[in-house]
């Protein structure tokens, strides 16, 4: 039966009608920034929908959590993970397929940044919301998302030596601690190319394809360069090897990727 | 029900460079182009998950805003005879798009059968150029598992026609004016994405869409988002949360900004891609069966609607603010219950019954246009029936069975008669019906005779 997401909530934002919070990163890679509060006390119980960044021009990977909790007590009910190779472009909405239901009513919200490299240049962070009840459909859970590979660079993926031949397949997750279902992949690649990445599952050298994203990299210019996954993929199990492989119109182009998922039970 | 899905994702042509789609030759605008085979035929029913669409375009207007905006139909059918099933609105600015150069439906579109061919055409605004190249890989799913789908065909406000311009406030973070995007929506609608040409750079915005008339715009949901460095480079399609924004039909639909720059530079090309006369609105509502507190609230419900009452012992609460064209019933709770109906704009006939045995119950039914019958609790019970507009025929409200304190207020029937019994025992009873017009317009505007009366009973 066709049930499709929907909602007539109007969305929040925090903060609202104001310039993102400001957080300076860390000066040590992949190292956690302070808290910065988004909102004081959101007005009624509240599902996370997505996360507006706005960086400087640098080239990097990056983590932002979204927290709640006092300060000094924040505790991350979500992570957005993504790529910049400058700052042109835009926009930067990075949105959750499934929403973060996990948000109490006079919950603080607040976030923290974390990145490849040591530039210091600060960055700026919104957060959008639902507050509850939902009106609609819309499939949420409390569980937070995971980054495969986390808080690290992401994993190098080489294509095929020619146009469109495959690459080798290259791992992601030795073995699923749960069963998985995945709602983005952050694709970060060279120059201007299109590519396929095939999501695989199973032994080396038996890997079955789960799915496959397409997109044009273009000018290797902006970000955040996240693939949503709008129906989200449910077809990963428990103790299941993860793996991708990627062909391009350039061959031997080269991506870093990293995998963006619930652990089931959602 | 569920979105998951373990359907892999496809794309067309797979594996090879993208096909181009060329816009019409002309000088005038939105002038569509030939369909071009992405698929000869379909492998098995297929559904639709978006486009690649390469900022490698040729013709591309160039460093001129106003010139970007392109819409792709896709079609279905043999070569000559395509239907289209989906129009995609993309501002394409320049030859740099960033990111990833994506646009995927919020919800796919399940619209493809086994053996179908499917195609792609595409149309621009552009009066400088005769052609604009581009070219496209087309998403798919092939016999998706998934609930999140859709039959309905996407469209665009405004069609194959400039987006909305708006000046911001001078005001950092300011409201700009609204502009309207649709004067009323034929049916009901469901928004997917907004479209926007961005022509400032390192800025953040928000983007309200709203219903409501001129002047009294309601916000129904905002987008946050920015832009960098380069003003160069822009997909053009924002996302809503939860996927769609259902709109009832005939309703206006605006949008309004504001973003941390005190540039009043016109923001042009605004616009919207929707799914065409959706029933999101139209529901079945149904009560939990055991110890519970329901809360269903729908809106705005443009066909009918079925709100199933607790079967037991909870506290209910059914408000369906505008119901427009379908009946509307309403079961009440079996037992021990307080129940609650607020009906405020029904244009069709309502039965609304009043609980078993002992409770409180509330009905609330101000604008009602045709008949209605409002029945009493059967026995002890406080009810209050409220029904100050009745533009239609009769209307027939009964008193309690037994002792009750009961109150009618009817102060304005216009049509038709009203009858109102008396409690068969001790009770108490107001009834006030100021006015009644005996005409088919709504009272105080003239037509008819018009008596005023004030019945007060005990």
């Amino acid at each position: 039966m066709a049930a499709p997401q929907w909602t007539t909530n109007a969305q929040q934002v925090a903060p609202s009608a104001a310039t993102g919070a400001s957080i300076t990163p860390n000066g040590t890679a992949w190292t956690n920034s302070g808290w910065v509060q988004l909102l004081a006390s959101v007005s009624a119980a509240s599902v996370l929908t997505g996360v507006e960044v706005t960086w400087p021009s640098l080239s990097c990977e990056f983590e932002v959590d979204i927290g709640t909790g006092a300060a000094a007590s924040e505790v991350a009910i979500a992570t957005v993970r993504g790529a910049t190779v400058d700052n042109s472009g835009g926009p930067a909405w990075m949105w959750f397929p499934i929403g973060i239901d996990n948000i109490a009513n006079g919950a603080r919200l607040s976030a923290q940044l974390r990145k490849s490299g040591t530039n210091t240049t600060a960055w700026n962070v919104a957060a959008t919301y639902l507050l509850k009840a939902v009106t609609g459909t819309f499939l949420t859970t409390a569980v937070a998302t995971t980054i495969v590979p986390a808080a690290a660079a992401g994993t190098s993926v080489t294509a095929g030596g020619s146009a469109w031949a495959n690459g080798s397949w290259t791992q992601l997750i030795a073995s699923t601690s749960a069963a998985i279902v995945v709602v983005g992949v952050q694709v970060k690649g060279g120059a201007a190319a299109e590519c396929e990445l095939d999501l695989g599952t199973g032994g080396a050298g038996s890997e079955t394809v789960v799915t496959t994203l397409r997109w044009w990299n273009n000018n290797n210019d902006g970000g955040p360069f996240v693939y949503p996954v709008v129906c989200p993929l449910d077809n990963i199990a428990t103790s299941t090897r993860v793996a991708v492989r990627a062909r391009s119109s350039t061959g031997s182009y080269a991506l870093t990727v990293a995998l963006i998922y619930h652990a089931k039970p959602l | 029900m569920s979105i998951l899905t373990t359907t892999p994702l496809k794309c067309a042509p797979s594996a090879s460079a993208a096909l181009t789609v060329t816009s019409g030759s002309g000088v005038a605008d939105w002038i569509v182009g030939s369909w071009v085979e992405f698929i000869a035929s379909a492998a098995a029913n297929l559904q639709l998950a978006g486009l690649v669409v390469s900022p490698n375009r040729s013709g591309q207007q160039g460093s001129n805003p106003g010139v970007d905006e392109s819409e792709f139909d896709i079609g279905i059918g043999t070569a000559g005879n395509e239907v289209v099933i989906a129009t995609v609105r993309l501002n394409l600015f320049n030859t740099n798009w960033y990111g990833l150069c994506v646009w995927l439906f919020p919800v796919p579109l399940d619209v493809i059968a086994s053996g179908v061919r499917v195609a792609i055409r595409l149309r621009c605004k552009g009066t400088t150029v005769t052609t604009v190249s581009n070219p496209v890989v087309l998403l798919y799913y092939q016999g998706l598992d998934s609930d999140n789908v859709s039959t309905k065909v996407t469209k665009t406000a405004p069609p194959a026609a400039t987006g909305v311009s708006i000046i911001p406030s001078v005001s950092a973070w300011g409201n700009s004016l609204w502009s309207e995007l649709i004067t009323s929506t034929a049916t009901e609608i469901a928004i997917a994405a907004i479209c926007v040409t961005q022509i400032a750079a390192n800025v953040e915005w928000e983007v309200d869409l709203g219903t409501g008339g001129a002047g009294s715009e309601v916000v129904a949901t905002t987008v946050r988002f920015q832009q960098g460095a380069s003003v160069t480079g822009t997909p053009g399609g924002l996302a809503l949360p939860a996927g769609l924004l259902p709109i009832q039909a005939g309703t206006r639909v605006a949008c309004r900004l504001r973003r941390n720059s005190t540039s009043i530079a016109a923001h042009p090309n605004l616009s919207i891609t929707y799914y065409d006369n959706t029933s999101f609105l139209t529901t079945t509502l149904l009560a939990p069966a055991t110890l519970a507190t329901w809360h269903a609230v729908a809106p705005t419900l443009t066909a009918n609607v079925t709100l199933a009452a607790p079967a037991c012992h909870a506290t209910w609460t059914a408000v369906a603010a505008a119901v427009a064209g379908g009946a509307v019933t309403r079961a009440t709770p079996a037992t021990s219950a307080t129940w609650i109906a607020v009906d405020p704009v029904l244009n069709v006939q309502t039965a609304i019954t009043a609980p078993a045995c002992v409770a409180t119950w509330t009905a609330v039914a101000p604008t009602l246009t045709a008949n209605v019958t409002l029945a009493a609790p059967a026995c002890h019970a406080t009810w209050t029936a409220v029904a100050p507009a009745i533009h239609g025929s009769n209307a027939t409200l009964t008193t309690p069975a037994t002792a009750a304190t009961w109150t009618i207020v009817a102060p304005a029937v216009a049509g038709g008669a009203v009858t109102r019994t008396t409690p068969a025992t001790p009770a108490t009873w107001r009834a006030v019906a100021p006015y009644i017009t005996n005409g088919d317009v709504p009272p105080g505007q003239g037509v008819g005779t018009t008596m005023r009366t004030t019945g007060v009973g005990h």
